[in-house]
């Protein structure tokens, strides 16, 4: 919210990225460079102007401080020809870096930083930025910013202040929250329709799903790596009641493309789309009575004396999911499968995930504004570290699809979205057809809103953002929310 | 030396770094870029030297004061970052301990003194209480006063529109954030208090001689205040230096429940992302204080019963 | 966690009344005869039947029976969940869980102690020193944050790992106390006797000390059993115990993040917590009994209290 960057790509629905610092961008060189127009009229909180320098100058303190650079962007270079052009090439096609590039780069002001001597460690109490707010006060339970008066864009921001608070943990958070204290947050509240919703006509919950939820099979494990056995499970569960019984409804059902709607609908194949998971557990069992699996006498199935039990892994401090996991139990067990639910700690978890050491794990992916980011890191096995290495890239489950990746080349080959949408549409079937992961629903992503207060927030019918408060997503909606008088 | 040594030791015997933590942590948010993982390892300097060379870092800092960087509250210095909540955890605390140190042994030494019916029915109750989970009542009563009947703010140590001062309506505020917090705390540790002295007095009272003051005509009252109560009070004393010691540590539940920003918290959130360099700084200001606080009791002993000065 | 030391306190003075040869038939009409011991053994019996049947009688305490958060009704006395599985079914089944982790914690617990208390004592010499350094460096680290730092980072799997660390950290306190007590009785005639007469020093502990100690090691083991099913609740609570596990702390851990109360399900949240309360509450008071027993002074004084109120 202090510092921005030059576009503002949209989570919650994929499209036209809107300009930020910038007004427009170009591609050339075979997507090894790309030209920024700026803005004219946008200036830092000190009063000094915001030109292409600044971008350039940003761009070079990547490339020169590799702990900054955290996207790992191959940066070769970067110029400003004039005020209002910034251009900065890469040692290789970047195309689907935009996001990074463009999204998730804030751009710093040359004449402060430049004075900085250690850029990495040195606090910056009164940061000097170009966005809408600037910092007021700084507690150890608050954050409080000021709107900044001078801002360039016409009328924003409506809310004069914003005050952030801090919470030992979700349930204080949620108490202030339910209370009515809290105007804007992005929490997970269970029971949200009867501890908040219902409790003020003006609490409203915007829910703009930006991940998905899904069972992460292990392919190097024997028995989950079965299509059939994957089949199966997915046939058992019963989507519709774990949503409701655990999200109030709120985790919209996925289709079988796996593909988040309606962000990626630009890109989505039209006769999946409106496709929806199975719930049958006749078929689950014919499925695995089929791939040569005999039900035993105690109810579950085996094959060559071996039962069918499955371990799923998930932090424990997950609730949501360890209650959706404990209604899956039992679903699964009325189709001769044996779940059982390993809790552990985040961190013994997080390494589990990391270094392909589990059979199946519950876990959410997404985030990104980008199709072709999502699909990378959910199935995507190109240039992977080797498996026994840790794997922080994505797709910790080792799919390995050749076909999936010449296809995720193709559309990293090009900028142009119609394009790259056969490609899309070729690997949404693959999906469809092999469960690479288990999709359970889109992950619910709550932004709790006190009307009496403000307005003009995020909707799934109006999702110009995603309600959550991740940056940059955050400062582009709280400039955008207004004050209701 | 030992106890330095341990609070180097400790945080690194658990698996898990800190960069993992900070990589799932952005995860959560999308899949962290590329080169995150290298990028954050040298931003937090982490990685040089094998354990020994950061062994030797370790006690050159602290000779110097300096107890590192948090990586919790990066770039922040640890010794900052503590210094923001002791203080917080020290009063409100350290308050309820003595006030539950003072009513319970007070009540006890009633109750082992007299014989009362309202005293007698009292014991059992505090035994409850001392049996409760701690966080099971503070939640009760977070819900009761602060939800249902909404006579108490809800979290925090002040109100967060306030920014910390010492002016009347801060102090104001942190003692009305206070309130029930402390209560919780007071009522889960009095029946412990209580017990100890009452049965403390009782065995006073067949002491040789309590009976030869109470035969020469001394009152009750008058045995109590003088005599019988200053033994009776001795073992107290020691458990309530202890638990002065442990006033540090002991609140990390409350000030979980209460969103309280203590000690406790930074403890929590150091282990959550192990934070190595503030995990040791806060086992680092335990342990000073219950050292501390074991140098206050052989004090304090010698002070009040010069008997027990032998060693044991 | 204040109360620990208070009963060893207490006792160490009277150790000869205890001591002596005492008469089987003599202690059991002793035990009868506190009220406090017999309402203690009751409760605690009906949990032990809980804890021994329930699991057999409720196979699937986790089932989906009913609809989500029912309040209570005559299907299900204590409601259901928000899962919609029987609250009543799982504190039942529950009960194993907890009372399996805290009796075996505690056990560990005072064994350890108990070897590092009494053994330290008898040997003497420098391993006594090195014993007693440990006991003192683990009685400073506070056990809550300590166990905290460990199960963050154990994969919990089962109540194993939440036994071991509660027993790993909870043991140093009786073993000070028991140590302290051996110390005294070394020095008593009988022992003295057995030891120029030159009996084994093994065989002195096991027939002369150990019997004399059996209160206080009781007495220890049931603290430590309290001690660590609080300690589980609050692992629990903070969530960092196995969630599988059907432990009261678990649920209400679960009951806790479904925001129970604020969706007004009290009655998910109240029935485990108070059950562990209850637990706790009868084996404080068992302990309070046997205080009775050990220290016949608090039971006289309690007898003589009706003439001293006519005298004032």
């Amino acid at each position: 919210m202090i510092y921005e960057p030059l576009f503002f790509f949209n989570i919650a629905k994929a499209g036209t990225p809107q300009p930020w610092l910038a007004k427009s961008y170009a591609w050339s060189n075979g997507g090894k460079t790309i030209t920024f127009t700026m803005r004219t009229n946008a200036k830092w909180t000190d009063g000094q102007a915001v030109t292409a320098a600044d971008v350039a100058y940003t761009f070079n303190l990547l490339k020169s401080n590799p702990a900054l650079n955290s996207a790992g962007l191959p940066i070769d270079s970067a110029s400003a020809p004039n005020a209002t052009t910034a251009v900065v090439n890469f040692t290789q096609s970047s195309y689907a870096a935009v996001d990074y590039i463009a999204g998730s780069t804030y751009i710093l002001p040359q004449h402060v930083w430049s004075k900085i001597s250690n850029p990495t460690t040195t606090l910056n109490p009164k940061p000097v930025g170009s966005g809408a707010y600037t910092v007021q006060s700084v507690t150890g339970q608050a954050l409080t910013l000021k709107a900044n008066p001078n801002y360039y864009m016409a009328g924003l921001p409506k809310v004069k202040s914003y005050r952030f608070l801090y919470f030992n943990g979700n349930q204080a958070a949620n108490l202030a929250i339910e209370n009515g204290q809290v105007d804007w947050a992005n929490t997970y509240i269970p029971n949200i329709d009867t501890v908040y919703k219902k409790k003020n006509p003006k609490f409203a919950v915007s829910n703009t799903p930006v991940a998905i939820t899904s069972l992460v099979p292990n392919f190097q494990d024997p028995v989950v790596s079965q299509l059939p056995v994957r089949q199966a499970i997915s046939y058992a569960l019963d989507r519709d009641t774990i949503s409701k019984t655990v999200y109030n409804g709120y985790a919209n059902p996925i289709s079988t493309s796996g593909l988040i709607s309606p962000n990626f609908d630009n890109v989505a194949d039209p006769t999946l789309k409106d496709s929806k998971f199975e719930f049958s557990v006749s078929k689950a069992k014919s499925t695995l009575e089929s791939a040569g699996y005999t039900m035993g006498s105690d109810g579950f199935f085996a094959k060559d004396g071996k039962e069918l039990t499955l371990t799923v892994q998930v932090p424990s401090g997950y609730t949501d999911y360890v209650q959706a996991l404990q209604i899956m139990v039992q679903q699964l067990k009325s189709a001769g499968i044996n779940l059982v639910v390993q809790g552990e700690s985040v961190n013994a978890w997080t390494s589990a995930f990391y270094n392909g050491q589990f059979q199946l794990l519950m876990t959410y992916q997404g985030f990104t504004s980008s199709p072709y980011v999502y699909y990378k890191t959910l199935i995507g096995s190109d240039g992977l570290p080797p498996i026994g290495q840790e794997d922080t890239a994505g797709n910790q489950g080792r799919y390995t699809n050749p076909e999936v990746d010449t296809l995720l080349q193709q559309i990293a080959s090009t900028p142009d979205v119609s394009a790259q949408k056969p490609s899309f549409v070729q690997i949404q079937q693959i999906f469809a057809r092999d469960l690479p992961v288990i999709p359970l629903f889109q992950q619910q992503n709550e932004g709790t809103f006190n009307g009496n207060h403000i307005t003009g927030f995020p909707t799934p019918d109006n999702p110009y953002a995603s309600s959550g408060q991740q940056q940059p997503n955050v400062g582009w909606v709280a400039m955008h929310l207004t004050p209701v008088k | 030396m030992g106890a330095l040594t341990l609070n180097f030791f400790l945080p690194r015997l658990v698996p898990g770094d800190p960069v993992s933590i900070l990589i799932a942590r952005m995860s959560q948010n999308g899949a962290p870029p590329p080169g995150e993982r290298a990028a954050l390892t040298k931003l937090l300097g982490l990685g040089h030297g094998n354990l020994f060379v950061q062994y030797g870092q370790y006690l050159d800092q602290l000779a110097h004061g300096n107890l590192g960087i948090s990586v919790t509250n990066f770039p922040e210095p640890v010794t900052q970052v503590i210094a923001s909540g002791l203080p917080w955890t020290l009063t409100l605390v350290g308050v309820s301990t003595v006030l539950s140190f003072v009513i319970g042994t007070g009540l006890g030494a009633l109750a082992g003194w007299r014989s009362n019916r309202f005293l007698t029915a009292l014991a059992p109750a505090t035994t409850f209480l001392t049996a409760v989970p701690y966080f099971w009542l503070a939640l009760l009563f977070l819900y009761l006063f602060g939800v249902i009947w909404q006579v108490a703010p809800l979290n925090g140590g002040y109100d967060s529109s306030l920014i910390p001062a010492f002016d009347g309506p801060f102090i104001l505020s942190a003692i009305s954030h206070s309130i029930i917090p402390a209560l919780t705390i007071v009522l889960a540790q009095l029946g412990g208090w209580m017990l100890s002295m009452r049965n403390m007095t009782l065995l006073t009272r067949s002491e040789d001689y309590v009976i030869a003051a109470s035969a020469k005509g001394l009152t009750p009252r008058r045995i109590l205040m003088g005599y019988a109560g200053r033994n009776a009070v001795l073992p107290s004393v020691t458990g309530f230096a202890i638990s002065l010691g442990f006033v540090v540590s002991g609140s990390l539940i409350m000030e979980i429940v209460f969103s309280y920003p203590g000690i406790g918290y930074l403890l929590l959130q150091a282990v959550q992302n192990s934070d190595y360099a503030q995990m040791q700084g806060i086992f680092l200001v335990i342990t000073l204080a219950v050292l501390g606080a074991n140098f206050l009791v052989d004090i304090l002993y010698g002070f009040v019963d010069p008997r027990t000065r032998q060693s044991a | 966690m204040s109360t620990i030391p208070t009963t060893a306190a207490v006792g160490a003075d009277n150790l000869a009344d205890a001591g002596g040869r005492r008469d089987l038939r003599r202690t059991l009409r002793r035990l009868t005869s506190s009220p406090q011991m017999v309402v203690g053994v009751i409760v605690l019996a009906i949990f032990v039947i809980a804890a021994i049947v329930g699991p057999i009688a409720i196979p699937n305490p986790d089932a989906l029976v009913g609809p989500s958060l029912a309040p209570p009704s005559l299907q299900f006395p204590l409601g259901t969940t928000q899962s919609g599985q029987s609250v009543l079914s799982q504190v039942i089944v529950s009960a194993q869980g907890t009372l399996i982790v805290g009796f075996a914690a505690g056990l560990i617990a005072t064994v350890i102690g108990l070897i590092v208390g009494v053994g330290g004592a008898f040997i003497g010499g420098i391993a006594d020193d090195v014993l007693n350094l440990i006991t003192n460096v683990v009685l400073v680290i506070p056990a809550l944050p300590l166990v905290i730092v460990i199960s963050a980072n154990l994969a919990a799997k089962g109540y194993t790992t939440s036994i071991i660390v509660i027993a790993v950290t909870s043991w140093a306190g009786g073993a000070r106390v028991l140590r302290g007590l051996t110390l005294s009785m070394r020095s008593r005639d009988y022992v003295a006797a057995a030891r120029v007469s030159g009996e084994r020093t093994w065989r002195i502990v096991v027939v002369e000390v150990l019997p004399n100690l059996l209160a206080f090691i009781l007495s220890s083991f049931i603290f430590s059993v309290v001690f660590a099913i609080l300690t589980q609740a609050g692992l629990a609570f903070i969530g960092l115990d196995s969630p599988s596990d059907q432990t009261w702390g678990n649920m209400l851990y679960f009951a806790q993040n479904s925001e129970a109360l604020s969706s007004g399900a009290w009655w998910w949240f109240v029935p485990p917590g108070l059950a562990i309360a209850l637990v706790g509450t009868a084996l404080t008071l068992i302990n309070l009994g046997l205080d009775s027993i050990i220290n016949p002074k608090l039971r006289a004084a309690v007898r003589t209290r009706r003439p001293r109120k006519d005298a004032s």
